[in-house]
Protein backbone atom coordinates (compact mmCIF):
# COMPACT_ATOMS: atom_id res chain seq x y z
CA UNK A 1 0.00 0.00 0.00
CA UNK A 2 1.32 3.43 -0.98
CA UNK A 3 2.12 5.80 1.88
CA UNK A 4 1.33 9.41 1.26
CA UNK A 5 2.96 12.45 2.81
CA UNK A 6 -0.32 14.24 2.28
CA UNK A 7 -3.67 13.58 0.67
CA UNK A 8 -6.32 16.10 -0.30
CA UNK A 9 -9.58 14.52 -1.39
CA UNK A 10 -12.38 16.46 -3.02
CA UNK A 11 -11.36 19.68 -1.27
CA UNK A 12 -13.47 22.75 -1.95
CA UNK A 13 -13.28 26.28 -0.66
CA UNK A 14 -15.02 29.42 -1.79
CA UNK A 15 -14.07 33.07 -1.34
CA UNK A 16 -15.87 36.09 -2.82
CA UNK A 17 -13.51 36.19 -5.83
CA UNK A 18 -11.99 32.74 -5.84
CA UNK A 19 -13.19 29.18 -5.66
CA UNK A 20 -11.49 25.83 -5.55
CA UNK A 21 -13.73 22.88 -6.23
CA UNK A 22 -13.05 19.20 -5.79
CA UNK A 23 -9.27 19.37 -5.56
CA UNK A 24 -7.60 15.95 -5.39
CA UNK A 25 -3.90 16.10 -4.74
CA UNK A 26 -1.60 13.61 -3.05
CA UNK A 27 2.13 13.23 -2.65
CA UNK A 28 3.74 9.81 -2.14
CA UNK A 29 6.31 9.76 0.66
CA UNK A 30 9.84 10.65 -0.37
CA UNK A 31 8.77 12.57 -3.47
CA UNK A 32 9.21 16.23 -4.39
CA UNK A 33 6.14 17.89 -5.88
CA UNK A 34 6.32 21.20 -7.71
CA UNK A 35 3.08 23.14 -7.49
CA UNK A 36 2.95 25.51 -10.44
CA UNK A 37 0.47 28.26 -11.16
CA UNK A 38 0.17 31.95 -11.87
CA UNK A 39 -0.54 34.42 -9.06
CA UNK A 40 -4.01 33.72 -7.73
CA UNK A 41 -4.09 30.15 -9.05
CA UNK A 42 -4.70 28.73 -5.59
CA UNK A 43 -1.20 27.58 -4.64
CA UNK A 44 -1.10 29.45 -1.34
CA UNK A 45 -4.68 28.48 -0.52
CA UNK A 46 -3.78 24.82 -1.10
CA UNK A 47 -0.77 25.18 1.18
CA UNK A 48 -2.72 27.04 3.87
CA UNK A 49 -5.31 24.26 3.89
CA UNK A 50 -2.47 21.75 4.23
CA UNK A 51 -1.03 23.71 7.16
CA UNK A 52 -4.42 23.89 8.89
CA UNK A 53 -4.44 27.68 8.60
CA UNK A 54 -7.56 27.69 6.47
CA UNK A 55 -10.47 25.29 6.92
CA UNK A 56 -11.81 23.94 3.64
CA UNK A 57 -15.57 24.16 3.13
CA UNK A 58 -15.65 20.46 2.29
CA UNK A 59 -13.36 17.53 1.56
CA UNK A 60 -10.75 15.58 3.47
CA UNK A 61 -7.17 16.59 4.15
CA UNK A 62 -4.52 14.34 5.69
CA UNK A 63 -0.86 15.08 6.29
CA UNK A 64 1.53 12.43 7.59
CA UNK A 65 -1.51 10.35 8.52
CA UNK A 66 -3.18 13.08 10.58
CA UNK A 67 -6.55 14.56 9.72
CA UNK A 68 -6.38 18.32 9.21
CA UNK A 69 -7.14 20.78 10.57
CA UNK A 70 -8.23 18.78 13.66
CA UNK A 71 -4.82 17.17 14.35
CA UNK A 72 -2.61 19.90 12.96
CA UNK A 73 -0.66 20.24 16.19
CA UNK A 74 0.63 16.66 16.03
CA UNK A 75 1.21 16.90 12.26
CA UNK A 76 3.15 20.17 12.52
CA UNK A 77 5.81 18.55 14.70
CA UNK A 78 6.93 16.79 11.51
CA UNK A 79 6.06 19.46 8.94
CA UNK A 80 8.47 22.25 8.08
CA UNK A 81 6.89 25.26 6.42
CA UNK A 82 8.48 28.34 4.87
CA UNK A 83 6.87 30.93 2.63
CA UNK A 84 7.87 34.12 0.88
CA UNK A 85 5.62 36.13 3.19
CA UNK A 86 7.20 34.68 6.31
CA UNK A 87 9.27 37.07 8.40
CA UNK A 88 11.30 36.67 11.56
CA UNK A 89 11.34 39.02 14.55
CA UNK A 90 13.39 42.03 13.47
CA UNK A 91 14.54 42.96 16.96
CA UNK A 92 15.98 39.50 17.65
CA UNK A 93 18.98 37.60 16.33
CA UNK A 94 19.02 34.39 14.33
CA UNK A 95 20.48 32.69 17.42
CA UNK A 96 17.41 33.76 19.43
CA UNK A 97 15.19 32.21 16.75
CA UNK A 98 17.24 29.00 16.77
CA UNK A 99 16.96 28.77 20.57
CA UNK A 100 13.21 29.41 20.33
CA UNK A 101 12.72 26.65 17.74
CA UNK A 102 14.99 24.30 19.71
CA UNK A 103 12.80 24.76 22.79
CA UNK A 104 9.79 23.53 20.79
CA UNK A 105 11.20 20.74 18.65
CA UNK A 106 12.93 17.92 20.55
CA UNK A 107 14.46 16.70 17.27
CA UNK A 108 16.13 20.06 16.48
CA UNK A 109 19.59 19.19 15.17
CA UNK A 110 22.01 21.83 16.50
CA UNK A 111 24.99 20.38 14.63
CA UNK A 112 23.06 20.46 11.37
CA UNK A 113 21.93 24.02 12.14
CA UNK A 114 25.56 25.03 12.68
CA UNK A 115 26.48 23.37 9.38
CA UNK A 116 23.67 25.18 7.55
CA UNK A 117 24.75 28.43 9.16
CA UNK A 118 28.14 28.03 7.43
CA UNK A 119 26.72 26.80 4.13
CA UNK A 120 24.23 29.64 3.98
CA UNK A 121 26.89 32.13 5.06
CA UNK A 122 24.75 33.47 7.93
CA UNK A 123 25.80 35.10 11.20
CA UNK A 124 23.93 33.76 14.22
CA UNK A 125 24.36 36.88 16.35
CA UNK A 126 23.20 39.32 13.70
CA UNK A 127 19.86 41.02 14.27
CA UNK A 128 17.24 40.04 11.70
CA UNK A 129 16.56 43.70 10.84
CA UNK A 130 20.11 43.99 9.49
CA UNK A 131 20.00 41.08 7.06
CA UNK A 132 19.09 41.05 3.37
CA UNK A 133 16.02 39.40 1.84
CA UNK A 134 18.16 36.52 0.53
CA UNK A 135 19.70 35.96 3.96
CA UNK A 136 16.25 36.05 5.54
CA UNK A 137 15.01 33.35 3.17
CA UNK A 138 18.06 31.25 4.04
CA UNK A 139 17.52 31.90 7.76
CA UNK A 140 13.91 30.70 7.47
CA UNK A 141 15.07 27.58 5.62
CA UNK A 142 17.71 26.91 8.27
CA UNK A 143 15.10 27.10 11.03
CA UNK A 144 12.85 24.73 9.12
CA UNK A 145 15.46 22.23 7.94
CA UNK A 146 17.22 21.85 11.29
CA UNK A 147 13.97 20.40 12.71
CA UNK A 148 14.45 17.48 10.27
CA UNK A 149 10.82 17.55 9.12
CA UNK A 150 9.33 14.55 7.34
CA UNK A 151 7.30 16.85 5.10
CA UNK A 152 8.69 20.14 3.88
CA UNK A 153 6.24 22.69 2.47
CA UNK A 154 7.78 25.66 0.69
CA UNK A 155 5.50 28.38 -0.61
CA UNK A 156 7.31 30.52 -3.19
CA UNK A 157 10.57 30.48 -1.23
CA UNK A 158 12.61 32.00 -4.04
CA UNK A 159 10.27 34.89 -4.86
CA UNK A 160 11.99 38.26 -4.79
CA UNK A 161 15.50 36.84 -4.65
CA UNK A 162 18.19 38.11 -6.99
CA UNK A 163 19.46 35.46 -9.46
CA UNK A 164 22.59 34.70 -7.43
CA UNK A 165 20.72 34.25 -4.14
CA UNK A 166 18.07 32.18 -5.90
CA UNK A 167 20.69 29.89 -7.39
CA UNK A 168 22.32 29.48 -3.96
CA UNK A 169 19.02 28.60 -2.33
CA UNK A 170 18.07 26.17 -5.11
CA UNK A 171 21.47 24.46 -4.98
CA UNK A 172 21.24 24.04 -1.22
CA UNK A 173 17.70 22.74 -1.51
CA UNK A 174 18.69 20.27 -4.23
CA UNK A 175 21.42 18.99 -1.92
CA UNK A 176 19.06 18.71 1.00
CA UNK A 177 16.41 16.97 -1.07
CA UNK A 178 18.74 14.03 -1.69
CA UNK A 179 17.31 12.62 1.53
CA UNK A 180 14.89 10.01 0.17
CA UNK A 181 12.79 9.96 3.32
CA UNK A 182 11.82 13.59 3.07
CA UNK A 183 8.73 14.60 1.11
CA UNK A 184 8.55 18.11 -0.30
CA UNK A 185 5.80 20.29 -1.69
CA UNK A 186 7.35 23.25 -3.45
CA UNK A 187 5.16 25.99 -4.87
CA UNK A 188 6.40 28.57 -7.30
CA UNK A 189 5.48 30.48 -10.40
CA UNK A 190 9.13 30.17 -11.35
CA UNK A 191 9.13 27.08 -13.53
CA UNK A 192 12.95 26.89 -13.69
CA UNK A 193 13.08 26.18 -9.96
CA UNK A 194 10.33 23.60 -10.20
CA UNK A 195 12.02 21.90 -13.14
CA UNK A 196 15.28 21.61 -11.22
CA UNK A 197 13.86 20.25 -7.98
CA UNK A 198 10.67 18.31 -8.57
CA UNK A 199 9.83 14.67 -9.19
CA UNK A 200 6.18 15.50 -9.79
CA UNK A 201 4.48 18.48 -11.32
CA UNK A 202 1.05 19.78 -10.35
CA UNK A 203 -0.44 22.59 -12.42
CA UNK A 204 -3.05 24.75 -10.77
CA UNK A 205 -5.09 27.45 -12.42
CA UNK A 206 -8.07 29.32 -11.02
CA UNK A 207 -8.45 26.77 -8.26
CA UNK A 208 -8.45 23.78 -10.61
CA UNK A 209 -5.81 21.10 -10.99
CA UNK A 210 -4.90 21.08 -14.66
CA UNK A 211 -2.31 18.32 -14.49
CA UNK A 212 -0.57 16.06 -11.99
CA UNK A 213 2.18 13.85 -13.34
CA UNK A 214 5.77 12.82 -12.80
CA UNK A 215 8.11 15.42 -14.23
CA UNK A 216 9.99 13.29 -16.76
CA UNK A 217 6.96 11.77 -18.46
CA UNK A 218 5.17 15.11 -18.29
CA UNK A 219 8.00 16.94 -20.06
CA UNK A 220 8.26 14.12 -22.58
CA UNK A 221 4.57 14.31 -23.40
CA UNK A 222 4.81 17.87 -24.71
CA UNK A 223 6.41 18.90 -28.00
CA UNK A 224 6.27 21.74 -30.49
CA UNK A 225 6.42 21.25 -34.27
CA UNK A 226 7.06 23.73 -37.03
CA UNK A 227 5.25 22.42 -40.09
CA UNK A 228 4.68 23.25 -43.71
CA UNK A 229 0.99 23.54 -44.48
CA UNK A 230 0.00 21.57 -47.59
CA UNK A 231 -3.14 21.70 -49.64
CA UNK A 232 -4.31 18.55 -47.92
CA UNK A 233 -3.73 19.88 -44.37
CA UNK A 234 -6.69 19.37 -42.12
CA UNK A 235 -8.00 22.04 -39.75
CA UNK A 236 -7.32 20.03 -36.61
CA UNK A 237 -4.92 17.34 -35.48
CA UNK A 238 -5.62 14.71 -32.85
CA UNK A 239 -3.75 15.55 -29.62
CA UNK A 240 -2.88 19.11 -30.65
CA UNK A 241 -3.15 21.64 -27.86
CA UNK A 242 -2.77 24.57 -30.25
CA UNK A 243 -2.25 25.19 -33.94
CA UNK A 244 -0.93 28.62 -34.91
CA UNK A 245 -1.00 29.32 -38.63
CA UNK A 246 1.16 31.95 -40.27
CA UNK A 247 1.01 31.83 -44.06
CA UNK A 248 2.21 28.38 -45.15
CA UNK A 249 3.78 27.64 -41.77
CA UNK A 250 1.99 26.18 -38.76
CA UNK A 251 3.24 25.80 -35.21
CA UNK A 252 1.62 22.83 -33.56
CA UNK A 253 1.88 22.06 -29.85
CA UNK A 254 0.89 18.67 -28.49
CA UNK A 255 0.55 17.24 -25.00
CA UNK A 256 0.41 13.66 -26.35
CA UNK A 257 3.83 13.35 -27.90
CA UNK A 258 5.15 9.93 -28.90
CA UNK A 259 7.57 8.89 -31.65
CA UNK A 260 4.52 8.19 -33.81
CA UNK A 261 3.22 11.73 -33.56
CA UNK A 262 5.27 12.92 -36.57
CA UNK A 263 3.55 10.28 -38.72
CA UNK A 264 0.21 11.43 -37.33
CA UNK A 265 0.99 15.01 -38.39
CA UNK A 266 2.00 13.84 -41.85
CA UNK A 267 -1.23 11.90 -42.13
CA UNK A 268 -3.07 15.11 -41.27
CA UNK A 269 -1.33 16.78 -44.22
CA UNK A 270 1.50 18.62 -42.45
CA UNK A 271 5.18 18.33 -43.38
CA UNK A 272 7.27 18.55 -40.24
CA UNK A 273 10.15 21.03 -40.65
CA UNK A 274 11.37 21.22 -37.06
CA UNK A 275 10.60 19.47 -33.82
CA UNK A 276 11.35 20.91 -30.36
CA UNK A 277 11.09 19.68 -26.81
CA UNK A 278 9.39 22.23 -24.60
CA UNK A 279 10.62 23.73 -21.37
CA UNK A 280 8.35 23.63 -18.34
CA UNK A 281 7.78 27.35 -18.75
CA UNK A 282 6.54 26.88 -22.33
CA UNK A 283 4.34 24.00 -21.22
CA UNK A 284 3.04 26.10 -18.35
CA UNK A 285 1.99 28.94 -20.67
CA UNK A 286 0.46 26.55 -23.23
CA UNK A 287 -1.41 24.70 -20.52
CA UNK A 288 -2.84 27.88 -19.01
CA UNK A 289 -3.92 29.15 -22.45
CA UNK A 290 -5.56 25.82 -23.22
CA UNK A 291 -7.51 25.83 -19.97
CA UNK A 292 -8.90 29.34 -20.38
CA UNK B 1 -10.60 21.25 25.09
CA UNK B 2 -8.51 18.06 25.42
CA UNK B 3 -6.11 19.30 22.75
CA UNK B 4 -5.79 22.56 24.66
CA UNK B 5 -4.44 20.73 27.71
CA UNK B 6 -2.12 18.70 25.48
CA UNK B 7 -0.76 21.92 24.04
CA UNK B 8 -0.24 23.99 27.19
CA UNK B 9 3.52 23.74 26.78
CA UNK B 10 3.36 25.43 23.38
CA UNK B 11 0.97 28.10 24.67
CA UNK B 12 3.41 28.71 27.53
CA UNK B 13 6.30 29.00 25.06
CA UNK B 14 4.44 31.65 23.08
CA UNK B 15 3.65 33.63 26.23
CA UNK B 16 7.34 33.53 27.21
CA UNK B 17 8.25 34.56 23.66
CA UNK B 18 5.98 37.62 23.88
CA UNK B 19 7.50 38.50 27.25
CA UNK B 20 11.02 38.26 25.76
CA UNK B 21 10.01 40.51 22.88
CA UNK B 22 8.33 43.13 25.06
CA UNK B 23 10.28 43.12 28.30
CA UNK B 24 12.54 46.07 27.43
CA UNK B 25 9.58 48.27 26.58
CA UNK B 26 7.70 47.24 29.71
CA UNK B 27 10.79 47.95 31.85
CA UNK B 28 10.94 51.45 30.35
CA UNK B 29 7.27 52.07 31.10
CA UNK B 30 7.68 50.78 34.64
CA UNK B 31 10.55 53.22 35.17
CA UNK B 32 8.31 56.03 33.89
CA UNK B 33 5.57 54.76 36.21
CA UNK B 34 7.86 54.94 39.24
CA UNK B 35 8.79 58.54 38.36
CA UNK B 36 5.07 59.35 38.00
CA UNK B 37 4.25 57.79 41.38
CA UNK B 38 7.11 59.86 42.81
CA UNK B 39 5.51 63.04 41.40
CA UNK B 40 2.17 62.05 42.91
CA UNK B 41 3.93 61.34 46.19
CA UNK B 42 4.99 64.99 46.51
CA UNK B 43 1.45 65.24 47.83
CA UNK B 44 0.51 68.74 46.69
CA UNK B 45 -2.70 69.23 44.74
CA UNK B 46 -0.82 70.24 41.58
CA UNK B 47 1.72 67.39 41.64
CA UNK B 48 -0.98 64.84 42.43
CA UNK B 49 -3.15 66.02 39.53
CA UNK B 50 -0.20 66.18 37.13
CA UNK B 51 0.88 62.72 38.28
CA UNK B 52 -2.65 61.38 37.85
CA UNK B 53 -2.83 62.68 34.26
CA UNK B 54 0.59 61.22 33.52
CA UNK B 55 -0.44 57.89 35.05
CA UNK B 56 -3.65 57.70 32.98
CA UNK B 57 -1.59 58.45 29.86
CA UNK B 58 0.99 55.85 30.81
CA UNK B 59 -1.59 53.12 31.46
CA UNK B 60 -3.20 53.85 28.09
CA UNK B 61 0.16 53.86 26.28
CA UNK B 62 1.25 50.55 27.83
CA UNK B 63 -2.01 48.92 26.69
CA UNK B 64 -1.91 50.45 23.23
CA UNK B 65 1.68 49.39 22.68
CA UNK B 66 1.02 45.89 23.92
CA UNK B 67 -2.01 45.33 21.63
CA UNK B 68 -0.44 46.93 18.56
CA UNK B 69 3.05 45.53 18.91
CA UNK B 70 2.20 42.02 19.93
CA UNK B 71 -0.93 41.39 17.86
CA UNK B 72 -1.43 43.88 15.02
CA UNK B 73 2.27 44.09 14.17
CA UNK B 74 2.62 40.31 14.20
CA UNK B 75 0.23 40.30 11.26
CA UNK B 76 1.64 43.48 9.68
CA UNK B 77 5.28 42.43 10.03
CA UNK B 78 4.39 38.97 8.71
CA UNK B 79 5.83 37.09 11.67
CA UNK B 80 2.47 35.35 12.10
CA UNK B 81 3.13 32.70 9.38
CA UNK B 82 6.37 31.84 11.22
CA UNK B 83 4.50 31.25 14.48
CA UNK B 84 1.57 29.46 12.85
CA UNK B 85 3.98 27.06 11.14
CA UNK B 86 4.85 25.77 14.63
CA UNK B 87 2.88 22.98 16.31
CA UNK B 88 -0.01 25.15 17.40
CA UNK B 89 -3.51 25.60 16.03
CA UNK B 90 -4.66 29.13 15.13
CA UNK B 91 -7.18 28.91 17.98
CA UNK B 92 -4.49 28.09 20.53
CA UNK B 93 -2.30 30.82 19.06
CA UNK B 94 -5.11 33.33 19.64
CA UNK B 95 -5.58 32.03 23.18
CA UNK B 96 -1.83 32.38 23.82
CA UNK B 97 -2.01 35.95 22.53
CA UNK B 98 -4.99 36.74 24.74
CA UNK B 99 -3.26 35.32 27.82
CA UNK B 100 0.14 36.87 27.13
CA UNK B 101 -1.38 40.28 26.53
CA UNK B 102 -3.47 40.08 29.67
CA UNK B 103 -0.46 39.06 31.75
CA UNK B 104 1.83 41.62 30.12
CA UNK B 105 -0.71 44.36 30.74
CA UNK B 106 -2.31 43.36 34.03
CA UNK B 107 1.02 42.92 35.87
CA UNK B 108 2.32 46.47 35.12
CA UNK B 109 -1.24 47.85 35.54
CA UNK B 110 -1.54 46.21 38.97
CA UNK B 111 1.92 47.37 40.08
CA UNK B 112 1.22 50.96 39.00
CA UNK B 113 -2.29 51.07 40.50
CA UNK B 114 -1.07 49.57 43.79
CA UNK B 115 1.82 52.07 43.71
CA UNK B 116 -0.65 54.94 43.34
CA UNK B 117 -2.81 53.61 46.18
CA UNK B 118 0.26 53.18 48.38
CA UNK B 119 1.21 56.83 47.73
CA UNK B 120 -2.31 57.99 48.57
CA UNK B 121 -2.40 55.97 51.78
CA UNK B 122 1.10 56.94 52.93
CA UNK B 123 0.90 60.70 52.19
CA UNK B 124 -1.46 63.49 53.33
CA UNK B 125 -3.52 63.05 50.12
CA UNK B 126 -7.22 62.50 51.03
CA UNK B 127 -7.90 58.76 51.07
CA UNK B 128 -11.43 59.58 49.91
CA UNK B 129 -10.04 59.81 46.36
CA UNK B 130 -9.26 56.05 46.33
CA UNK B 131 -12.63 54.92 44.84
CA UNK B 132 -12.22 57.41 41.98
CA UNK B 133 -8.65 56.22 41.31
CA UNK B 134 -9.77 52.58 41.33
CA UNK B 135 -12.80 53.21 39.08
CA UNK B 136 -10.76 55.15 36.54
CA UNK B 137 -7.99 52.53 36.58
CA UNK B 138 -10.50 49.71 36.04
CA UNK B 139 -12.09 51.76 33.22
CA UNK B 140 -8.66 51.89 31.55
CA UNK B 141 -8.34 48.11 32.01
CA UNK B 142 -11.80 47.58 30.44
CA UNK B 143 -10.91 49.91 27.56
CA UNK B 144 -7.67 47.96 27.06
CA UNK B 145 -9.69 44.73 26.84
CA UNK B 146 -11.89 46.37 24.16
CA UNK B 147 -8.98 47.16 21.86
CA UNK B 148 -7.24 43.90 22.73
CA UNK B 149 -10.41 42.11 21.56
CA UNK B 150 -10.54 44.24 18.39
CA UNK B 151 -6.89 43.53 17.63
CA UNK B 152 -7.35 39.78 18.17
CA UNK B 153 -10.52 39.48 16.15
CA UNK B 154 -9.56 41.70 13.23
CA UNK B 155 -5.73 41.97 13.27
CA UNK B 156 -6.48 45.38 11.80
CA UNK B 157 -4.44 48.41 12.79
CA UNK B 158 -7.22 50.75 11.64
CA UNK B 159 -10.00 49.12 13.67
CA UNK B 160 -7.78 48.77 16.74
CA UNK B 161 -6.74 52.42 16.64
CA UNK B 162 -10.37 53.47 16.10
CA UNK B 163 -11.44 51.58 19.25
CA UNK B 164 -8.49 53.10 21.14
CA UNK B 165 -9.55 56.61 20.13
CA UNK B 166 -13.19 56.03 21.08
CA UNK B 167 -12.39 54.48 24.49
CA UNK B 168 -9.82 57.18 25.24
CA UNK B 169 -12.28 59.93 24.34
CA UNK B 170 -14.88 58.31 26.57
CA UNK B 171 -12.52 58.34 29.54
CA UNK B 172 -13.09 62.10 29.97
CA UNK B 173 -16.86 61.60 29.88
CA UNK B 174 -16.50 58.73 32.35
CA UNK B 175 -14.43 60.81 34.83
CA UNK B 176 -16.72 63.81 34.56
CA UNK B 177 -19.77 61.56 34.89
CA UNK B 178 -18.67 59.81 38.07
CA UNK B 179 -17.31 63.04 39.60
CA UNK B 180 -20.77 64.58 39.21
CA UNK B 181 -22.36 61.77 41.16
CA UNK B 182 -23.05 63.12 44.66
CA UNK B 183 -22.44 59.69 46.25
CA UNK B 184 -18.89 59.83 44.93
CA UNK B 185 -17.85 63.49 44.89
CA UNK B 186 -19.03 64.15 48.44
CA UNK B 187 -16.47 61.67 49.78
CA UNK B 188 -13.42 62.97 47.90
CA UNK B 189 -12.05 64.91 50.79
CA UNK B 190 -12.83 62.27 53.40
CA UNK B 191 -9.94 60.94 55.46
CA UNK B 192 -10.85 57.35 54.58
CA UNK B 193 -11.94 55.68 51.37
CA UNK B 194 -15.69 55.38 51.24
CA UNK B 195 -17.08 52.55 49.13
CA UNK B 196 -20.81 52.99 48.78
CA UNK B 197 -23.38 51.17 46.66
CA UNK B 198 -22.88 53.56 43.71
CA UNK B 199 -19.12 53.13 43.48
CA UNK B 200 -19.39 49.38 44.06
CA UNK B 201 -22.06 49.06 41.34
CA UNK B 202 -19.88 50.95 38.85
CA UNK B 203 -16.90 48.76 39.77
CA UNK B 204 -18.94 45.58 39.36
CA UNK B 205 -20.26 46.81 35.99
CA UNK B 206 -16.72 47.56 34.79
CA UNK B 207 -15.42 44.17 35.88
CA UNK B 208 -18.46 42.37 34.46
CA UNK B 209 -18.06 44.19 31.12
CA UNK B 210 -14.36 43.28 31.03
CA UNK B 211 -15.15 39.59 31.65
CA UNK B 212 -17.87 39.56 28.97
CA UNK B 213 -15.47 41.11 26.42
CA UNK B 214 -12.77 38.55 27.18
CA UNK B 215 -15.10 35.53 27.11
CA UNK B 216 -16.72 36.76 23.88
CA UNK B 217 -13.31 37.28 22.28
CA UNK B 218 -12.19 33.76 23.20
CA UNK B 219 -15.49 32.34 21.90
CA UNK B 220 -15.39 34.21 18.57
CA UNK B 221 -11.73 33.26 18.05
CA UNK B 222 -12.56 29.58 18.38
CA UNK B 223 -15.16 29.94 15.61
CA UNK B 224 -12.80 31.48 13.06
CA UNK B 225 -11.91 29.25 10.10
CA UNK B 226 -9.52 31.45 8.21
CA UNK B 227 -6.18 32.74 9.44
CA UNK B 228 -3.39 34.66 7.76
Amino acid sequence: MQNYAFEMNDVSIRYPHFKMEGLNLSLPQGQVMGLVGVNGAGKSTTIRILMGLVKADSGQVKALGYNLPEHQVQAKYDIGFASDDMRLYKSQTLQWHMDFIKSIYPKFDSAYAADLLKRFDLIADQQIKGISHGQRVKACLLLVLARRPKLLILDEPTTGLDPVAREEVICELADILLDDERSVLFSSHNTHDIEKLSDQIAFLDRGKLLALQDKESYLESWARFRCQINNTSSESVLGAVSIKRNGQIAEIVTAQYSPHYVAQLQQAGFSVLEQHRMSLEEIFVANIKRSR
Amino acid sequence: MTTLFKNTNMIKRLIIKDWELMKKGIAGYMAAGIVTIGIMGMATEITFNVGAILMITLLIVIGARSAVESIVNEKKDQTMPFILSLPISPQHYALAKLLSNLVLYIVPWLILVLGMLAVIISTPIYNGVIPLVVLVSVYILAAYCCYLATALLTYSEGFTIAVMIVTNLLINAFIIGIMRMPEINQTFKAATASWNSTSLTILAAELGFTCVILVLTAYLQQRKTNFL
